[in-house]
């Protein structure tokens, strides 16, 4: 069964039709990514699937309840089970790594969340760096941090926006190597947005390749490179 | 070079504007001048800490009511993308740009009019009240701007964890801690300046006591001390909180930008926009209809007389509002495309600490200054009036037109330069179009604001001038209410036709460029 499901989903803001008429699913577990240029949609997809936005037409469901649909926000984000890892990665600045990470824990209620928090810090190597805020970490440690708030919750499914699109490439590499080890150790379903073909070919096991507003091809990275479409040859080729 | 102009400019400003501030604060000290020591122990007098005491109770209340009522405001225009929202944005601030007294009038008028003792709104909380309707728009500005630019994923990530008003309370609100603070503060200090409020409500402040000591017992030495601690008071305020307020594009005409991680849904759009419309109605437009109400209750006759008390004074008025709102709009674009995109701490504290200051202190300080053998011509003329204006209202002029510049990429000026042009010729041709509307915006406001100047005006006008807020509060003090509202009326609907005139040929302009091209 589908653990994320979008149904013909179509999104515009104003004149801009920006998806039109989406049909996606990603299996529980997978590790998905959204593969496109620039304005194809791959990040409106993640709101949609969060929550922030409604579709215009079309329904979303997360672990087959609709959360999404007649252009309503039928479940609220909180309530999805989710986690949001976003490009610009969105720690809150006021707070240190711990009550980053300790926020949604507290939020509900749960006692034992120091342990956690510090369970989930030293599984990513971020233990020592608890006490600091988000300025004063280096942007490796910033990314972890990151991974680190949405996973303490255990989410069933992980939305993940370019989360290595602004470290370089030994931080990449780290970060890259977390993910895959999440993946397996926790098993959750990934969505993960990127422009890089490369990055997309290393990590997933689905690929969604997005052109203007459509779906240009679905498939195991294998399927896709011996896709026929002039698209996809043009793209990997960039 | 334009640090060169920019001096030249600050110099000319110090000159005519910061030096007389600076000549009372010295003679309040003492220094250069022969006050005797008795007027010092004055200040520590019972009465007079009452009165400072008095005075700082209702800058907080003020303060913290004002910005209470614009953080609602603020997420109300900010978070929730309404319908109409810049027209609901406008309407908000129309108390800000009401001369004081006029809403004051109107606040009485409606306790009048609906058969209630005036008693309540003659009283610090009728004051309180009524300078918390005037300045909860710069709160709401302040606010929604510092609410508008919170990074949207910041909003997007806690939400995912927690339903959206926790997500406010702890995430948001935080954040928007230093737009809290500035807003509480600078309401504080404009609170504590504000005199015409107080004066037409017999509200005994500080303001209303430097006027009384100076214009009525002639005790220029107690005057000036007062009005010595009112400028500490307010420069302390102003130095703990003048590089966030001078940094901040709160006053901005253009495009603005800022995405939400909020979206409302379509009940809370109707339940917010109800809840906007609810205070717009309470506040501004039942006082204002009930003004009206009020002025026309012995039919026209009263409207009638208002007219022809005030008519002299209008062509007047407008013809300094002109000349000051055009002085204000060329110092106010000299300095801020002087500044660029550089910081001038200097030159913005110079002009906030102008802003907020007291105007019944802004007026002593004048006439101490210019009352001499050499500025005589100045202080016997309009000059005078004009200067108070620039003293009053550069800030808000330069900070319309500086934001405005700010959204301009800076390679647009460059591009002309390496294309051939003068450093004047690329101002002229490429930048000053772009900001056009934000000329004609600070020039508009810069009029209003001008055309209801009362506080510094009333201490400085000089013979044979006669500008309609000082005509008006003349009469006021032993004219019936009916009287007093229609002269208010009068005024309100002068300055409004003008403004509105003045926009539908902006209006016009613009189709008619829009359509047929420049040429």
């Amino acid at each position: 069964m589908a653990e994320v499901e979008l149904r013909n989903v179509s999104k515009s803001y104003g004149k801009k039709q920006v998806l039109q008429d989406i049909t996606v699913e990603v299996k529980k577990g997978d590790l998905a990514c959204l593969l496109g240029s620039s304005g194809s949609g791959k990040t409106t997809i993640l709101k949609l699937l969060a929550g922030f936005e409604a579709p215009d037409s079309g329904e979303i469901s997360i672990g087959g309840e609709v959360v999404s649909g007649n252009g309503k926000v039928t479940v609220a984000p909180h309530k999805r089970g989710i986690g949001y890892i976003f490009q610009d990665l969105a720690l809150w600045p006021h707070m240190t790594a711990f009550e980053n990470i300790a926020f949604g824990l507290k939020a509900r209620k749960e006692p034992d969340y120091r342990i956690k928090v510090q369970e989930t810090a030293e599984w990513l190597g971020v233990k020592d760096s608890l006490d600091k805020y988000p300025s004063q970490l280096s942007g490796g440690q910033q990314q972890l941090v990151a991974i680190g708030r949405s996973l303490v919750l255990q989410p069933r499914v992980l939305l993940m926006d370019e989360p290595l699109a602004n470290l370089d490439v030994k931080l990449k590499k780290v970060v890259r190597e977390k993910i895959i080890e999440l993946k397996e150790a926790l098993g959750i379903t990934i969505i993960y947005v990127s422009h890089d073909h490369r990055e997309a070919f290393s990590l997933a096991s689905q690929l969604i390749i997005l052109n203007g507003a459509s779906v240009e091809a679905i498939g195991t990275p294998e399927e896709i490179r011996q896709s026929d479409s002039a698209f996809i040859k043009y793209f990997i080729e960039l | 070079m334009s640090r060169i102009y920019l001096w030249a400019l600050s110099f000319l400003f110090v000159a005519i504007a910061l030096l007389p501030i600076l000549y009372l604060v010295s003679h309040s000290l003492g220094i250069g001048s022969e006050i005797e020591l008795g007027a010092y122990t004055a200040l520590l007098r019972g009465r007079t800490v009452r009165l400072l005491l008095h005075t700082v109770g209702i800058g907080a209340a003020v303060a913290i009511s004002a910005t209470f009522l614009g953080l609602v405001l603020g997420f109300i225009i900010s978070k929730n993308n309404l319908r109409h929202g810049q027209l609901l944005t406008i309407l908000l601030l129309v108390p800000l740009f009401l001369p004081p007294y006029i809403f004051a009038v109107a606040w009485v008028d409606f306790f009048v009019v609906l058969g209630m003792s005036p008693s309540v709104i003659y009283s610090p909380a009728g004051a309180i009240f009524v300078l918390t309707i005037i300045y909860t728009p710069i709160a709401m500005l302040l606010l929604s701007n510092s609410l508008q630019n919170i990074n949207a994923s910041l909003e997007e990530a806690a939400m995912i964890m927690v339903p959206y008003r926790e997500a406010f309370f702890r995430i948001i609100l935080p954040l928007v801690k230093p737009a809290l603070l500035s807003s509480g503060l600078l309401i504080f200090i404009l609170a504590i300046s504000e005199f015409s409020v107080p004066a037409f409500l017999s509200v005994q402040v500080m303001t209303t006591e430097i006027f009384t000591q100076f214009s009525a017992f002639y005790d220029f030495d107690s005057a000036i001390i007062l009005s010595g601690s009112l400028i500490f008071l307010c420069t302390i305020g102003l130095l703990a909180e003048s590089s966030y307020l001078t940094d901040k594009p709160f006053l901005t005409i253009g495009s603005r930008n800022g995405r939400s991680g909020y979206t409302a849904s379509d009940k809370d759009k109707k339940k917010w926009l109800a809840v906007a419309g609810g205070y717009l109605f309470c506040s501004t437009l039942v006082p204002i209809a009930l003004l009206a109400v009020q002025a026309l209750s012995p039919g026209l006759q009263h409207l009638a007389q208002a007219f022809d008390y005030l008519k002299a004074e209008m062509w007047q008025t407008f013809l300094y509002a002109c000349w000051g709102a055009l002085l204000l709009v060329l110092f106010g674009f000299g300095f801020s495309y002087l500044k660029g995109r550089k910081t001038a701490r200097a030159v913005d504290f110079m002009l906030i600490l102008s802003f907020a200051l007291p105007s019944v202190v802004t007026g002593i300080a004048l006439i101490r200054y210019y009352n001499t053998p050499a500025l005589n011509f100045i202080y016997t003329s309009p000059l005078i009036i004009i200067i108070a204006y620039l003293m009053r209202y550069l800030f808000v002029a330069e900070k319309i037109l500086h934001n405005r510049l700010m959204q301009i990429p800076a390679s647009l000026e460059q591009a002309a330069l390496v294309s051939g042009a003068t450093k004047w010729g690329a101002l002229w041709q490429i930048t000053v179009p772009l900001v056009a509307d934000a000329l004609f915006g600070a020039f508009v406001i810069s009029f209003i604001f001008c055309m209801g100047e009362l506080g510094t005006a009333i201490m400085v006008y000089p013979p044979g001038t006669s500008l309609l807020p000082i005509k008006i509060f003349t009469i006021m003090a032993n004219a019936p209410q009916s009287l007093t509202s229609a002269m208010c009326l009068v005024a309100l609907l002068f300055t409004g036709s003008v403004t509105g005139g003045l926009f539908a040929l902006w209006y016009i302009k613009r189709r008619v460029t829009a359509r047929y091209g420049r040429s």
